[in-house]
């Protein structure tokens, strides 16, 4: 018995280390997306500067540079979950069948939060897309939350908020190139706020004060 | 009990190293993980680094894991398992998988 206690403690401190090592790829993943999102946004309004650097025609040097920033970013992202092993693991604990429809759905909550963004009125146009990413963060929380313990991540309800909350004061600036700027400049920030909450989270998980 | 059943205090014996809880914690981590940074691990088990050197070099001096420092975005020490470790571990673990089959 003194052993199966062995093993039962040294398994518990295992399944912490896992959920350390998930939640720091979940951080990586959302600090990444903060720097590439504005990047490519940035790119795209203002394409004459870095192309002129690289001696570049703009049309050739924007879809390349995009092509680049985007497959480093997602390189990234995908080496550091896989690295660890910590996908695997993570998609051992629920079925295939719970996996793959909560894809479906979560697919469908932010598709159709997007779709609805084409029936906003033109001077809400630009906070549209923010209150569709602020909406659909929350209610994917909300729903992984009710369903599954294995899939509730709080960095959702960080990324709302802070979306929703920004989207107030960018209103009066209607569907102008400024508010679009400012729109991406909250995007980004709300990325890198999920992102460094989801550090914290994963320290705590190291120390087993997680609860 | 069968013959090719072990024999529970063999198991214990022979896993002598893994006595220890803290030994065993990192041997069956570092399986599963094949590596973890020196912090990470001191953290997990709640150990002061003089405490987590004492065991990694006791695992280090029968050859079952190796330390190496690397650079991360700082200088990272790592705990690595080696070969002869992953497969002394397994061994154990397959023995006691049994005993506690028998026990059970």
């Amino acid at each position: 018995m003194e052993e199966f206690e062995k093993l039962d403690k040294a398994l518990r401190v295992v399944e912490r280390y896992e959920d350390y090592l998930f939640r720091r790829a979940m951080g990586v993943a959302f600090v990444v997306n903060g720097l590439i999102f504005p990047l490519m946004v940035l790119l795209a309004l203002n394409p004459e500067g870095p192309s002129s650097y690289f001696n570049m025609d703009p049309e050739v040097f924007v879809p390349l540079a995009t092509g680049v920033i985007l497959l480093a970013g997602v390189s990234v992202i995908i080496y550091v979950f896989t690295s660890a092993h910590v996908v695997s693991s993570r998609l051992r604990k629920t079925s295939l069948w719970a996996n793959s429809s909560h894809m479906i759905l979560e697919f469908c909550i932010w598709f159709f939060s997007f779709y609805l963004t084409k029936y906003a009125p033109e001077p809400y146009r630009v906070v549209s897309w923010l209150w569709a990413g602020g909406f659909a963060s929350l209610a994917t929380y909300a729903f992984n939350r009710k369903t599954s313990e294995n899939w509730s991540y709080p960095e959702l309800i960080v990324v709302g908020v802070i979306v929703l909350v920004a989207s107030i004061p960018i209103l009066p600036f209607g569907a102008t190139e400024t508010a679009s700027l400012i729109s991406v400049a909250v995007l980004s920030i709300s990325f890198f706020a999920a992102g460094i909450y989801s550090f914290s989270v994963a320290q705590r998980f190291l120390t087993g004060n997680s609860k | 009990m069968a013959e090719e059943d072990p024999n529970p205090l063999e198991v214990l014996e022979k896993g002598g190293v893994f006595a220890s809880q803290h030994r065993f914690t990192i041997m069956l981590l570092l399986y599963l993980h094949k590596r973890a940074g020196f912090t990470e691990v001191q953290r997990l088990l709640d150990l002061t680094p003089g405490n987590l050197d004492h065991h990694l070099r006791r695992l280090e001096e029968i050859g079952y894991v190796r330390t190496r420092h690397v650079l991360d975005w700082r200088p990272l020490k790592v705990v690595e398992i080696t070969k002869l470790g992953a497969a002394e571990f397994r061994e154990y673990a397959v023995n006691l998988r049994q005993l506690l089959e028998q026990v059970t």
